[in-house]
């Protein structure tokens, strides 16, 4: 992520205008709750703050009332342009968080902007809130304006514009400046707009993507001409798809986790503490029926939560982790397969995992191991002998905790929490990397951090990102890794009701489906480019529970979706709540 | 109601949906007392990401705080200390960003969060004006890197330093006079003592003739408490099954065997009273302290105190030392919970199923204890 400024990596000068701040919200209070404590009386120094020029700025927040106040979160809403947000860019606030407020006393806040891609010219605006026990409590209209460079052009012309378009689908655009003599004029840096606002999204480079069925005028400028295209934006026509239920296989004596299938089985790992029913177990089903999944097996060994499970691609040796244990040494336990649907235990691996291990990934002889705490990080085991594990080398960032490991063609993708999106060559080669070796290629923090879960394709050069925040909106932000140096974020896909969790990709049929707690199972086409919202462009093909609404986890049965795995055409969840489910795609 | 504060008031008052099971007392049917003076006990539930207010007298859950930074992942509370001037306890999160949080007494309010940057935070220990707290990161991922002790300035909560100390310290604790702060170093076998003005280790040693290796350590080092005088320091060594006394020198002065895996440890107020919770034997032993005539301390254990509980954990003591409240974390099948224990006949007054996984405990009496 590039921090931005005026002699950054864009070109183009920024200058303010009151009028867009005049628009912003204003300062003050938008209670959502009855408040049982005492007045909560935060304010701002200003109610907009203009960040042209420098593309930052600061605003001082001050305790005005008789309490000590925190924590108080201080959100930075989604950076607008048009009425659309912009992919790829965000403003941040530091302090993130207020630990602490006393009466009488102030803190500084300062904003920038960070993008990885270039700011269209235009007039960009986001909220600012000082939260305080999930409400705001004051706020501040931010903005700026991006405005062209002068440059003299006799004439500009679109080329490239269809006469319509789908919903989501993504157009490349061009335009051509000419001088007085009528020749190409290189580099001129056109300014795109779409009309009217919400119609879609345009970027800097021309890409646009529709959002609402109907007609987007979009305006090409430079200097003072312009040109006009129209193009008529059609529904994506996806009709509306759900899934039946073809099978389910209860189980609520535990709480739930991840869940992986090959073959005829099914494993699932169990979480927390369900009654005095401790997360201890690896519970295995027999799914040859999958009308019928019958529970075949249950492995019981010493944790509070196995909240991960992984069985390598030859079906011979599974991986599960240990938290919370009773002997205090977490690490992992590799479990043999031979026998069908029933798991006997290799070995016990501790050393240097004590902290809790909360996912893994297995690939060939090397196991990749999330180690539970700030710092941290990734641990590679090399188990060419399971019986006794090694551990060949170690990879973590200092700034947040690691929350998972994705690994494919020798790219181990880290969920790295707020430290973002990392990327490692584990035998890719791309920088030399090897599982003994792993080299960090590149990183991106998706706007909003808390990077959860991954999942790459490469055949589109793209990363589709789990953030999960219980606090916003859920996010799943889709990264273009294309160039693997340079990692983008291009697009988002919301949910205002709860947050992401796991993901499985058919990529045969170029659809996502993500569990997405109590909201259950939403499968998203991802055919085509993606760019913008996803959620505005009619991708959704199916978004569903399956059981009823409920606590997620809850001792009820509501839907509480942890994971998806697509398997010979049905797609299998588990549930924490519920045990394992398998649905059958109307679509 | 606020997000973070969540202060699920009267969940258990007394209610019959309590007695019924929700709380599993076995001294369900006293009063309790909820006036804004009136004692109380705060326990973390490592597995539930709350921390209970219970009734000292009775067990009965006051009230419920949720520090659930990440639903559906585990946060760990995990310490909880009450300041010196009763205006305020702590608590920390271990898991996921590990933080520090800061509520008011005697109405149970937020009124602060920090951020501790650290790669995990077990318990807090505070000086005796209770100006800064200082917080063990407790790391036991090996990564071979010397973890630290986070000191934080209580009164707007920032942070003032990190101080490298050794392998997973695990508890921190000042003096009676302030001058030194005692860490426990679990995975090194060691005890070290940190000057809190100047954040030096001052002085380090190991508590055993034969330390383990890095990270494989003989005798685990994981709790302590001083001596009123501030002369001694009790330890809690895990892994031996004693308690052992050193000196600021660092001789070992007294030992005495407890029970298998003893873990947190609490004094009474003149010191003449330990009680440790022995995590792998479901028991708590009590030891008396005494002391020679070449002023030498002398620890007996007076009495094994059965709890019949799986893994007690915490340990906090009313001033006097007659009444000791022990957590335990539970096993599969066996919820976790809190009991009350008298010290001077062994009985058990009351049991609390409540939580899971519960760890750290304290105990606060406005006026005076019992």
């Amino acid at each position: 992520m590039r921090r931005l400024t005026k002699h950054g990596t864009h070109r183009f000068e920024r200058v303010a205008i009151a009028a867009v701040l005049a628009l912003l919200p204003s300062c003050g209070a938008s209670p959502t709750a009855p408040d049982p404590g005492p007045a909560v009386e935060l304010v701002f120094t200003s109610s907009t703050l203009d960040l042209s020029g420098e593309l930052q700025g600061g605003t001082s927040l001050r305790n005005v009332g008789t309490a000590a106040l925190g924590p108080i979160t201080i959100a930075v809403g989604q950076l607008e342009l048009g009425g659309v947000s912009v992919p790829g860019a965000s403003v941040e606030a530091s302090p993130a968080e207020v630990a602490t407020l006393n009466p009488g006393a102030a803190v500084n806040v300062t904003v920038s902007v960070v993008s990885d891609v270039a700011l269209q010219p235009g007039s960009y605006s986001a909220r600012l809130d000082a939260v305080v026990g999930g409400r705001s409590e004051a706020s501040v209209g931010l903005g700026f304006v991006v405005e062209a460079p002068a440059v003299d052009v006799a004439s500009i012309e679109i080329l490239g514009a269809p006469a319509g378009a789908r919903q989501g689908d993504v157009l490349v655009l061009r335009a051509e400046a000419r001088d007085a003599s009528g020749s190409t004029m290189d580099g001129v840096q056109i300014a795109w707009a779409v009309s009217p606002p919400g119609a879609g999204l345009i970027t800097a480079e021309g890409r646009f993507v529709g959002y609402e069925p109907g007609v987007a005028q979009l305006t090409a400028s430079a200097g003072s001409q312009e040109a006009t295209a129209t193009i008529a934006v059609s529904p994506r026509g996806l009709a509306q798809g759900s899934f039946s239920v073809s099978g389910q296989g209860a189980q609520d004596l535990r709480f739930n986790s991840d869940l992986w299938v090959h073959g005829d089985c099914a494993y699932t790992g169990t979480w927390g503490d369900r009654q005095g029913q401790l997360g201890n177990t690896l519970n295995v089903w027999d799914i040859s029926d999958p009308t019928t999944p019958e529970l075949t097996a249950d492995v019981l060994v010493d944790a509070r939560v196995v909240n991960d499970v992984k069985v390598r691609s030859d079906g011979k040796v599974a991986v599960i982790s240990h938290e919370f244990s009773l002997d205090q040494l977490n690490g992992i336990t590799l479990l043999d397969l031979s026998a069908d649907c029933s798991p006997t235990v290799i070995s016990r691996f501790t050393t240097g995992l004590q902290s809790g291990i909360h996912n893994v990934w297995i690939e060939g002889d090397f196991v990749y191991v999330v180690t539970d705490g700030v710092g941290s990080g990734l641990r590679i085991l090399d188990i060419s002998d399971p019986q006794t594990p090694t551990v060949v080398a170690a990879f973590a960032d200092s700034f947040s905790f690691l929350h998972d490991v994705y690994v494919r063609d020798g790219l181990a993708f880290l969920s790295h929490w707020d430290s973002g999106l990392i990327i490692l060559d584990v035998g890719n080669g791309i920088v030399g990397g090897s599982p003994s070796d792993p080299r960090e290629v590149s990183r991106v923090r998706t706007s909003g951090g808390q990077t959860h879960n991954a999942w790459y394709w490469p055949e589109r050069g793209l990363v589709f990102v789990g953030e999960e925040d219980f606090n916003t909106p859920g996010i799943m932000h889709v990264v273009d890794v294309a160039d693997l140096f340079t990692p983008v974020e291009v697009a988002t896909f919301r949910v205002t009701a709860d947050t992401p969790h796991n993901f499985w990709l058919d990529e045969e049929r170029e659809i996502l489906h993500m569990a997405w707690y109590t909201q259950g199972i939403i499968s998203l086409d991802v055919s085509g480019g993606l760019l913008g919202e996803l959620e505005r462009q009619g991708r959704t093909m199916a978004s569903q529970r399956y059981s009823s609404l409920g606590a997620c986890p809850g001792i009820a049965t509501g839907t509480c979706t942890w994971a998806p795995q697509l398997h010979e055409g049905l797609l299998y969840l588990a549930d924490m709540n519920t045990g394992l489910w398998v649905l059958t795609p109307e679509f | 109601m606020r997000n973070a504060e969540r202060v699920l008031l009267a969940v258990c008052l007394l209610s019959a949906a309590q007695a019924a099971g929700a709380c599993g007392r076995r001294d369900a049917g006293r009063p309790v007392d909820t006036s804004p003076h009136a004692a109380r006990l705060y326990v973390t539930s490592g597995l539930t990401d709350q921390v209970l207010r219970l009734d000292p007298e009775t067990g009965a859950v006051v009230s419920t705080f949720d520090l659930d930074m990440r639903r559906d992942e585990v946060d760990e509370p995990h310490g909880v200390t009450i300041s010196p001037d009763g205006r305020h306890w702590y608590v920390t999160l271990a898991h996921g960003n590990p933080t520090l949080w800061k509520f008011e007494l005697p109405d149970d309010r937020l009124v602060g969060r920090l951020r501790l940057g650290s790669r995990g935070a077990s318990r807090v220990g505070l000086t005796p004006d209770g100006r800064l707290a200082f917080i063990p990161d407790y790391d036991r991922a090996g990564t071979g890197a010397v973890s630290e002790v986070t000191v934080v300035r209580t009164e707007d909560l920032q942070l003032v330093g990190r101080v490298e100390v050794c392998l997973a310290p695990h508890d921190a604790q000042a003096s009676p006079d302030g001058s030194l702060i005692g860490v426990t170093c679990s995975l090194s076998d060691e005890l070290a003592f940190l000057d809190p003005a100047t954040l030096d280790v001052v002085h380090r040693f190991v508590v055993g003739p034969e330390p383990g290796s890095p990270g494989e350590p003989r005798y685990k080092p994981l709790n302590l408490v001083w001596s009123p005088d501030g002369r001694f320091v009790h330890v809690t060594l895990s892994a031996a099954a004693v308690i052992r006394t050193f000196s600021l020198a660092g001789d070992a002065v007294a030992e005495v065997p407890v029970g298998n895996g003893p873990a947190q440890l609490a004094s009474a107020l003149d010191g003449h009273i330990l009680v440790t919770a022995n995590r792998l034997d479901r028991t708590a032993s009590l030891v008396e302290v005494s002391f020679s005539p070449d002023g030498k301390p002398r620890l007996e254990e007076r009495r094994r105190l059965e709890l019949d509980v799986p893994y007690p954990h915490g340990v906090a003591l009313t001033p006097n030392g007659g009444k000791a409240f022990v957590t335990y974390e539970g096993e599969p099948g066996r919820a976790a919970g809190v009991v009350a224990v008298s010290t001077r006949d062994g009985d058990v007054a009351w049991v609390a199923e409540v939580g899971a996984y519960l760890l750290g405990v304290a105990y606060h009496a406005p006026e005076s204890g019992p």
